[in-house]
């Protein structure tokens, strides 16, 4: 007889378990237990992670959830067949999208309705028995037993015993027992597993603070009374119920009646409707050559080949039907008028970019088709679809959802989970640790989570908890268990799930925080691993940019097709020589810019490795530095192995892209379609090491048959050890290549638009709106500042080739109010303030920011003015209310400083002089930006300016990189990891820095080798102007 | 012609704290630290702070980014009322007429015959105020208002002679506009008084409303208005500095006697009694020593209130000798108590609140009181209430009774176990020995896991020939906890 747990939960029942569901199983392979359930709250979370788990384990997974009923009660159930399963999730659903994000209640009554193929545990201390029986109210216990047994009927209900040694338990044991037998029904032992280890307690009991909001000191019995809720072994259970081996055997019994596993899914992807008599495979085929056709002028030999193979391939496969989906959604995007672009692994596919979806020609440019499909492939290939960030993205999303169904279609998950400043913060506060703490705690972490030097220990010293601190220890203890486990279910960014019927047979969804969105409970690696097909539509900021721009440039009568662009225009080139590159697509960081004057691109290719080799891979596998010393002929190019040259000859001998690799293997070590399959999988899955193991070990294997060299077989499997970890396809890098180099393009050859397009799809890229602006001036365009004659409600080109700032920039002021005044101006122009103030009903916060970014200048002498006129008496119900017609305001103008400021409060931005133009003349020792250029190579330099750009790479060392912007330009200084540990908040809190270092002039890459940082008093208070740690 | 004189202490919130902490020197830097919005923000800074950059309105962060050795304190309300009190006692010299006209800001109606020098004020207001730890400035002038602003400009002390020449160069702020107005006028680059005088008054006020007039009014040196006269508390002190130092109890006792004849004197004459008295003793090295009693009863009865001093200080030792003290009686009326029916007056109070101060001395005052069950999972856990004599509660707990009463032993009662199986076979103690017929457990409590203290136990019940007990294990050593009854 062997015990099967079949009451257990994950920490993906969000506070209410402490072990991730991989943990719980190797406890449970660990015990030797044959089966387990994981019943997470509400929902199946944690189940698939757990199936795959399992899998690996050789146990059985099985699947279950705990029911929050709408008396607050919670009924654990478990799923006996597929029928139960979609019963299951469509039950979960229905409470689940009725309730506020994070709340689900069933009621009663829909347990007959969707009892079918379920069968339910009375539950522990949450269940309905647990209060009766603990009050010893047998009228109450039967009640709920018998609303039990109505709702699931009798077959399907078991009283389920605990025995946690915990003092006066067994009285409840003993209710239970007689309970059960009063109603004729089986007990069953469960230990209601809450964590994988018995230390998985502490956790709980901080979860458990979290949960009620309060801390450890004062949680009192809320608190776990010990640690015996954790995956105990048969001979365990055994001892513990030795007085009822009929409950222990039970598990067994209902194990056996459970067949139901996440491999009967039940999941199909939708069927592309086709005429009668036409087929999927059939339709896909036309469609492709039409689209060759036209892409190519004529098939040529090469292009109908790789079109045959690939159709062949597709239609073996079956996934005709999700190339047609796919091309029907970029066809609704094209005739909505939106811009869309497949990236990734699809662009290394002929029918891709015969059917529009890619703008790649693979044939051309010799991509691997492979990387994309292969023979040996299970899983469904993967089609992302960037678009246009913002409201033409949400158009595309929400038409999904209206073909499919608010049931047919969901955005798949994205599990948040506790680190850095998240875990720390909760658990202090749950350990009782002031505000202040916390705060300075955070604060040490500058921006994000990016690679982070400072050791967390010296970290919590810092913060102001020392080491003899008694709860020091545990803070920093229970900071690494809780570290990556879930915190709560966000919104994956653009991934979409879709559906043959419905998605809610499939898996529970529910409401995310975006009106109109609703989400699947599994992540996307969770749907890629059950086979659930996920369409990625991404929103790219720089879409919108470009599609912006070229609209802009059609109204100004000299339009641009991106699709025709020269891809050998040398003025293109010239300005990424000279890493002019600020406001572009990929090649805008501090990184890129320092290494395109190296890499020197000059043709369509350049870029496409430019943007793949400032990468964490080839910079972990220090990959850069050869590719750029035998580009510029200071190395010799050589081939790992003279059989490699084709596949490496176009990246002088360097493999920087993943299909390099995937070709390597099927050379080097025979790798077929499968193996190669195999190894995608595992230099693209993010999760599993084991996988990356399994792979390296078969290509030793097969390369030692072959008789390569070990230095050989060495150097290859370092190579993809770095790919692991971030790899980049090829066809990825040129479909980004292809954004950048369109967007370097209009910079040079459309650069209002440009400029105007980005100004108006803020927040995006590396850099705040004023670095852009200033990088435009310094191109010679000129900005005009917001104006309510002018301006509308973006920004826009006016006559004169010049940027007018929109009313979007307004600090405060609502969107609605800039449409109105727009709206009222193009109705009739104002006459003049009052009439602008008479017909438009903006508040006098808006009117008094208005006036002092000088919007109402066209009316006023000057801002002043404005600001007098706007504060007098006036109202729209006020019959003699009005300004002090042709009286002048007796205030003086505002000096340029002061205008600096206004503006920078008003709009984040200026059109006027640089902050530090203003404080030039006190800083005699400081080199101006443009001048650095012209200083040797370890000259003594002292530079000053904005922070525009900290970052601090995880691949740089702990080395931070600043960006700093004077009136003349932009100074760039590293920052050495020791100096950055003594100066951490001088550099990450001061919004103006003075650095003083030797100037490192190399190879046309110029930057500040840092000795000292130190603040600079600002002339005016500048906020967010730094963008940082990307 | 009337004539003010204003106090004002800068950064009174700061100031305040920090004379109660002499460890941070005057030029070491300090900021007072307040919740602004959702953040920690420096509320005020001292001028070392200050000369470190350190500025209003920085977080916490930021503020140690510029100074790393900065004291941060948090406001104390509490502080701030004693340092206010002194104030006004300090203001008391040169007037009774007294106007608390704000947080570290005292306004004085000064008599009108009479002249007043810088000196006066450095000699009875300033230095007094600096030995109390409060860096005060003065201000005079013929309105309450500009005796403010002169105040706020002293070093530390600014006789008014001609107002407009004091007010003009200084800053709008110094009148005190509110949040919003004092934005509105930045913004229109008034900055200060001379430039706002210099705006068409009529106009200005139509704009900004009720509040530009009043501001305008304080602009051109305020008007002479009544004061909201404050009387200081009453209180019933005798002080004394002694010139020789007390060493010996009997002295200290001799004199506090004498004290208390004083004050039940003043009392008496008042028809009042002593409700609470403080006892502050002074050392020479400078700290100081003080003490609040509750008089149990309050009386005027000079034999019981020197009791209750004698009481707390049998067992008082310090190590430095006494150079002042100080005894204030709180007074109250004398009060008639009638108690119901069910409910009993605890015979002696005064005996009582002897024993408990008593028991206060020899323990401490975190080890009396009353012990109430606290809400944790261990079977001991208990929290000490002060003692508040005996009360009656109506409210029954209602939770059903779990398990079989039993009679805990009071210590547990140590005792050897032989394990059979892991389970208990034997039993040796002190109380009972002899084979166990039947265990039932282990039950397993831990708690406060993430304490120093953290605990764990085991606990069985066993049956032996002449009973059933609770037996506990606490670590390696066994007890017996209880007898079933």
């Amino acid at each position: 007889m062997a015990y099967v747990e079949l009451h257990g939960r994950s920490a993906f029942s969000f506070l209410r378990g402490s072990s991730l569901p991989e943990h719980l199983a190797e406890a449970v392979a660990k015990q030797g237990l044959p089966a387990m359930a994981v019943c997470d709250r509400d929902g199946v979370y944690g189940a698939p992670r757990f199936y795959t788990a399992a899998k690996e384990h050789g146990f059985r997974s099985i699947v279950g959830s705990e029911l929050t009923l709408e008396d607050g009660s919670v009924v654990p159930v478990l799923v006996r067949n597929r029928a139960g399963y979609q019963n299951l999730c469509r039950m979960v659903t229905r409470a689940k999208l009725r309730a506020p994000k994070g709340e689900s209640r069933i009621l009663w009554k829909e347990l007959e309705e969707f009892r079918e193929g379920l069968i339910a545990l009375t539950g522990d201390t949450e269940g309905p028995l647990y209060q009766p029986v603990f009050r010893r109210d047998r009228q109450g216990a039967n009640a709920a037993l018998e609303r039990m047994t109505h709702a699931f009927g009798a077959e399907n209900v078991y009283v389920e015993l605990q025995r946690h040694r915990v003092p006066y338990q067994e009285r409840i044991v003993t209710g239970l027992r007689q309970l059960a037998e009063a109603h004729g029904l089986p007990v069953v032992a469960t230990n209601g597993v809450t964590y994988a280890e018995p230390w998985g307690r502490e956790v709980l009991d901080v979860f458990t603070c979290i949960r009620h909001h309060t801390h450890l000191d004062a949680a009192g019995r809320r608190l776990a009374v010990n640690g015996q809720r954790y995956v105990k072994s048969q001979e365990e259970m055994a001892a513990l119920f030795s007085d009822l081996p009929e409950a222990l055997a039970e598990t067994q019994r209902i194990a056996e009646r459970l067949e139901f596993t996440l491999s009967d899914l039940g999941y199909e992807f939708p069927r592309f409707p086709v005429s009668a008599g036409e087929t999927m495979d059939g339709q896909l085929r036309k469609l492709a050559y039409f689209g060759a056709q036209s892409r190519y002028g004529s098939i040529t030999g090469p292009v109908r080949q790789q079109l045959e193979k690939e159709l062949d391939l597709i239609g073996r496969l079956g996934f005709a039907g999700y190339f047609l989906i796919v091309w029907d959604i970029v066809n609704f995007a094209r005739e909505e008028g939106i811009l869309v672009q497949g990236r990734g692994s699809a662009a290394n596919s002929a029918v891709c970019y015969a059917l529009g979806i890619t703008a790649v020609d693979p044939v051309g440019g010799k991509l691997l088709f492979e990387r994309f499909l292969s023979e040996g492939r299970k899983d469904w290939p993967d089609i992302d679809l960037d678009l246009p960030s913002g409201e033409r993205r949400e158009k595309v999303i929400q038409e999904v959802f209206r073909r499919y169904g608010k049931h047919g279609a969901a955005m798949t998950a994205n599990v948040i989970t506790y680190r850095g400043r998240s875990a720390m913060r909760e658990i202090g506060k749950a350990l009782n640790f002031g505000e202040d703490v916390l705060k300075r705690f955070s604060d040490l972490f500058a921006s994000g989570d990016f690679a982070h030097t400072l050791e967390l220990e010296d970290q919590v010293v810092q913060a102001g908890v020392p080491r003899s601190h008694p709860r020091f220890r545990p803070l920093v203890d229970l900071y690494h268990r809780i570290y990556g486990l879930p915190r709560h279910l966000g919104q994956h960014s653009g991934g979409m799930v879709i559906c043959q019927g419905r998605l809610d047979d499939v898996v529970p969804l529910e409401n995310a925080s975006m009106p109109g969105r609703v989400v699947v409970q599994w992540d996307k690696d969770d749907c890629e691993d059950l086979g659930i097909i996920k369409v990625d539509l991404l929103g790219l900021g720089m879409m919108a940019v470009l599609q912006d721009a070229v609209e802009l440039t059609h109204q100004l009568g000299h339009g641009v097709d991106l699709a025709h662009i020269p891809k050998d225009d040398p003025a293109t080139y010239e300005l990424l020589q000279k890493a002019d590159t600020i406001g572009t697509f990929q090649v805008e960081s501090r990184a890129q810019m320092a290494t395109l004057p190296r890499m020197k691109p000059k043709e369509f290719y350049d870029v496409a490795i430019e943007v793949a080799i400032i990468r964490p891979g080839p910079i972990v596998g220090q990959l850069v530095h050869p590719y750029l010393a035998r580009r510029n002929g200071e190395e010799p190019i050589s081939y790992i192995h003279p059989d490699l040259k084709p596949v490496l000859e176009r990246t002088l001998g360097v493999p920087l892209f993943q299909e390099q690799m995937l070709r390597i293997a099927m050379i080097m070590a025979d790798f077929d379609g499968a193996e190669a399959e195999e190894l995608r999988r595992a230099i693209s899955f993010h999760r599993s090491n084991e996988r990356m193991r399994k792979v390296v070990e078969k290509l030793r294997k097969n390369m030692t048959k072959k008789q390569v060299a070990p230095e050989i077989q060495e150097q290859i499997v370092g190579a993809l050890s770095s790919f692991a970890l971030y790899g980049f396809p090829e066809s990825h890098a040129i479909s980004f290549a292809l954004l950048a180099y369109a967007s370097c393009w209009l910079k040079v050859h459309r650069a209002p638009e440009f400029y105007c397009a980005l100004l108006n799809n803020q927040p995006m890229g590396f850099y705040s709106p004023a670095t852009l602006m200033k990088d435009g001036k310094r191109r010679g365009l000129m900005f005009r500042p917001v104006c309510v004659v002018r301006s509308g409600v973006q920004c826009q080109i006016e006559g004169d080739g010049s940027i007018r700032l929109g009313l979007n920039y307004v600090q405060g002021l609502h969107r609605d109010k800039a449409a109105e005044i727009v709206t009222q101006r193009d109705r009739q122009p104002f006459s003049d303030l009052a009439d602008l103030l008479a017909r438009v009903s903006i508040n006098k916060t808006e009117r008094r920011v208005l006036a002092k970014i000088g919007a109402f200048n066209a009316f006023d002498r000057h801002r002043r003015s404005a600001m007098w006129d706007v504060e007098g008496v006036f109202s729209n119900d006020d019959l003699f209310s009005g300004l002090d017609a042709g009286r002048e305001a007796p205030l003086g103008r505002m000096d340029p400083l002061e205008r600096l400021q206004a503006d920078y409060d008003g709009t984040r931005v200026t059109t006027g002089p640089h902050p530090m133009a203003f404080v030039r003349s006190q800083l005699p020792y400081v080199t101006r930006a443009a001048d650095l250029a012209n200083g040797k190579n370890g000259l003594k330099v002292i530079i000053a300016g904005v922070v525009i750009c900290r970052q601090r790479p995880g691949t740089a060392k702990g080395h931070v990189f600043i960006s700093l912007e004077d009136e003349s330009g932009i100074a760039n200084a590293i920052v050495r990891n020791e100096l950055f540990e003594k100066q951490r908040l001088t550099i990450t809190h001061e919004p103006l820095l003075e650095i003083e270092g030797r100037l490192q002039h190399l190879e046309g890459v110029v930057s500040v080798l840092a000795k000292d940082v130190r603040g600079l008093n600002a002339p005016a208070t500048i906020e967010g102007q730094s963008y940082d740690f990307h | 012609m009337k004539k003010y004189a204003v106090l004002h202490v800068p950064e009174f919130r700061l100031q305040s704290v920090l004379r109660y902490l002499p460890e941070v020197r005057k030029e070491e830097p300090a900021a007072l630290m307040e919740v602004q919005g959702s953040k920690l923000r420096v509320g005020e800074v001292n001028a070392a702070a200050a000369a470190c950059q350190v500025q209003l309105g920085m977080s916490s962060t930021q503020a140690l980014a510029r100074c790393p050795v900065l004291h941060m304190v948090a406001a104390n309300l509490g502080h701030e009322r004693s340092a206010q009190a002194a104030l006004l006692q300090t203001a008391e010299v040169l007037s009774p007429f007294l106007e608390s006209t704000g947080p570290g800001v005292v306004t004085i109606e000064l008599p009108p015959e009479r002249t007043f020098s810088t000196e006066d004020f450095l000699g009875r207001i300033v230095v007094p105020l600096q030995a109390l730890g409060l860096q005060a400035k003065v201000g005079m002038a013929g309105t309450p208002d500009l005796a403010l602003l002169a105040a706020r400009r002293g070093n530390p002390v600014y006789i008014v002679r001609n107002a407009a020449a004091v007010l003009s160069p200084l800053p709008v702020s110094v009148l005190q506009p509110s949040e919003e107005l004092a934005a509105v006028l930045e913004s229109w680059g008034v900055r200060s008084v001379a430039q706002l005088v210099a705006l068409p008054m009529t106009q200005v006020c139509e704009r900004l409303g009720p509040e530009a007039v009043e501001l305008w009014e304080r602009a051109r040196g305020g008007r002479v208005r009544p004061l909201d006269l404050v009387k200081p508390r009453e209180f019933f002190v005798e002080e004394i500095d002694l010139e020789n130092f007390v060493e010996l109890l009997e002295t200290l006792l001799f004199l506090l006697r004498r004290f208390l004849e004083q004050l039940t004197t003043r009392l008496g004459n008042a028809y009042l009694v002593a409700g609470k008295m403080r006892l502050v003793l002074r050392f020479e090295d400078g700290s100081s020593y003080q003490r609040v009693f509750t008089v149990p009863q309050p009386t005027c009865d000079v034999d019981v209130l020197f009791r209750i001093l004698h009481t707390h200080l049998e067992n008082f030792v310090s190590e430095s000798p006494i150079v002042g003290l100080e005894l204030a009686a709180k007074p109250v009326r004398p009060g008639a108590e009638q108690f119901d029916l069910l409910e009993k007056g605890v015979r002696d109070p005064h005996q009582l609140a002897e024993t408990v101060g008593r028991l206060q001395a020899l323990l401490g005052p975190e080890r009396v009181g009353t012990p109430q069950g606290d809400a944790s999972h261990h079977p001991d856990g208990f929290v000490l209430h002060p003692y508040e004599g005996v009360e009656f509660s109506d409210e029954f707990d209602e939770s059903p009774l779990l398990g079989v009463p039993w009679l805990r032993f009071r210590p547990p009662v140590p005792a050897n176990i032989v394990l059979n199986d892991k389970r208990p076979a034997f039993l040796y103690s002190s109380r009972t020995t002899g084979p166990v017929s039947d265990a039932r457990g282990p039950w397993l409590l831990e708690g406060d896991w993430w304490e120093s203290w953290n605990w764990s136990r085991e606990e069985w019940d066993i049956a032996t020939e002449d009973g059933v007990y609770r037996l506990v294990r606490d670590g390696s050593d066994w007890f017996l906890d209880g007898l079933y009854a």
